[in-house]
């Protein structure tokens, strides 16, 4: 079923809907939810809950593209499942993708306390934009979808060292992107 | 840095980037950098069969270091040594075996180090994220300060069999639009003094001479080859290329450049980058 059918159906209110939602797109939810929480059973039970936010929130929201905001649905609710079962001990693969772009970050010095997310968002959309796709693809794999490198590379048909290599090129990148633009002495000036 | 910050910067970024991962075919990589593998072996297997700008060293009596072309070859060092005949021989392919492969810990210049065996040989590789980082790194000259255009691959490799040894940097390049292939290397351990060098044509033709800014010579000739490429099916199919090809000599150094489908102004200006202490 085409998404702006099953949105059709959202905004009638009717019930289909989760169950076209489920058919087309729960295994890559279950998929996104499984890399962060590593737990089956938790990683189901965002899955639910994400369909239960997508009847929550549309109508108002009419989503396009609908695949990526039921994406972001269920990263946020992973990611929130995620910090409750390990608010004593963080140790996962997520942690150290994100820590590998906290340091990109970090590296242009020390940041203002007032800096928000939206602003770093502004600059990441901005960085990734000047990124070849193949590259961008990559990135985003990595550290939005939270896939492992030998996942990333056989799905893009590369070599595990080809990918290592380009990730580590990108993130270069940012730190010199983020030194170049100033970002956060332009927002404290 | 809060991690909570970059967290939710990377949770919002734009919708498009996490359609276009999703939708995302592989086949759109259709040119993945072939040269590292097929000079490794250049370094292994005396008289590897090898696309032009790829190298093949042997020994003879006497040193000469004046580029002269066969039919199939742009060639230095003793001529009694160029048989084109060599170059029309299949040579099957060594069979490689994977030793180990491990990620820089951020303490080391290099970005990936593996080691394989091929043959009587075994060779390091290593990746870099830039040429100058690969010749700072392992001591070889530095022939460009700054290579034009964006570089894609760097490696390094460092072939060994008892005493005798090559030393190899591979670098992969995008300029204008095209690609440009520089390979370096250097040879150790048991190397006959009139060692000779050859890159290999299939059908050679406009053979030229450029003089660089500075002063430095390059022999440089085009092949018309058949490059394999892959269509959106993933389906192998066949482009023309004009491939430019120079050889580049600097005492014990020995190299070259490949430029495909690139216009004569661009040559001139990649190859004006270049300096060498002759």
């Amino acid at each position: 079923m085409k998404d702006q059918l099953i949105i059709e159906l959202f905004l009638k209110r009717c019930e289909e809907a989760i169950t076209a939602t489920s058919e087309k797109y729960g295994k890559l939810c279950k998929s996104i939810s499984d890399r962060i929480l590593k737990n089956n059973e938790d990683a189901e039970e965002c899955v639910s809950d994400t369909y239960l936010t997508l009847w929550e929130t549309i109508p108002p929201e009419e989503p396009d593209p609908f695949v990526a905001y039921i994406c972001k649905i269920v990263r946020n609710l992973s990611l929130k499942r995620y910090r409750h079962n390990t608010a004593e001990k963080r140790n996962s693969y997520y942690d150290a993708s994100l820590d590998e772009i906290s340091e990109c970050v970090a590296a242009c010095g020390e940041v203002d306390e007032r800096i928000t997310a939206q602003e770093l968002t502004d600059k990441l959309n901005k960085f990734l934009e000047g990124l070849k796709e193949v590259d961008r693809v990559m990135f985003v794999k990595k550290y939005w979808f939270c896939m492992e490198i030998p996942e990333i590379a056989e799905e893009m048909s590369l070599s595990t060292n080809y990918v290592n290599v380009h990730l580590h090129r990108t993130r270069e990148k940012l730190k010199q992107y983020l030194v170049k633009e100033n970002w956060y002495e332009e927002r404290i000036g | 840095m809060k991690k909570e910050l970059v967290e939710g910067a990377l949770t919002d970024i734009d919708d498009r980037y996490i359609e276009e991962t999703l939708t995302y075919k592989k086949s759109k990589i259709i040119n993945f950098p072939r040269t590292t593998s097929k000079l490794v072996k250049a370094a292994t297997v005396t008289l590897a069969v090898l696309a032009v700008g790829s190298a093949t060293v042997y020994a003879g009596a006497e040193v000469l270091k004046k580029v002269f072309y066969t039919e199939h070859t742009m060639s230095t060092g003793n001529p009694d040594y160029v048989r084109d005949e060599w170059f029309e021989t299949e040579i099957p392919e060594p069979e490689v075996e994977q030793i180990n492969e491990e990620i820089s810990d951020g303490t080391e210049k290099w970005i990936t180090k593996s080691t394989e065996k091929l043959g009587s040989y075994t060779n390091d590789i290593y990746t870099y994220s830039t040429y100058e980082d690969a010749a700072a790194d392992t001591g070889m000259k530095l022939w460009f300060d700054t290579l034009p255009g964006e570089v894609t691959d760097v490696t390094y490799t460092y072939a060994y069999c008892d005493n005798d040894y090559t030393k190899l940097i591979d670098v992969v390049t995008e300029y204008n639009g095209s690609e440009y292939f520089l390979n370096e290397e250097i040879w150790g351990g048991n190397v006959a003094d009139d060692v000779g060098y050859s890159l290999q044509f299939e059908n050679k033709q406009n053979e030229r001479v450029y003089t660089n800014a500075n002063g430095i010579v390059f022999n440089i000739a085009d092949d018309v080859v058949q490059d394999e490429q892959f269509d959106e099916n993933g389906e192998s199919v066949y482009v023309t290329k004009v491939r430019s090809t120079t050889m580049i000599l600097d005492g014990d150094y020995y190299g070259s450049m490949v430029f495909d489908n690139m216009s004569e102004d661009d040559i001139h200006y990649i190859l004006d980058q270049i300096k060498i202490e002759n």
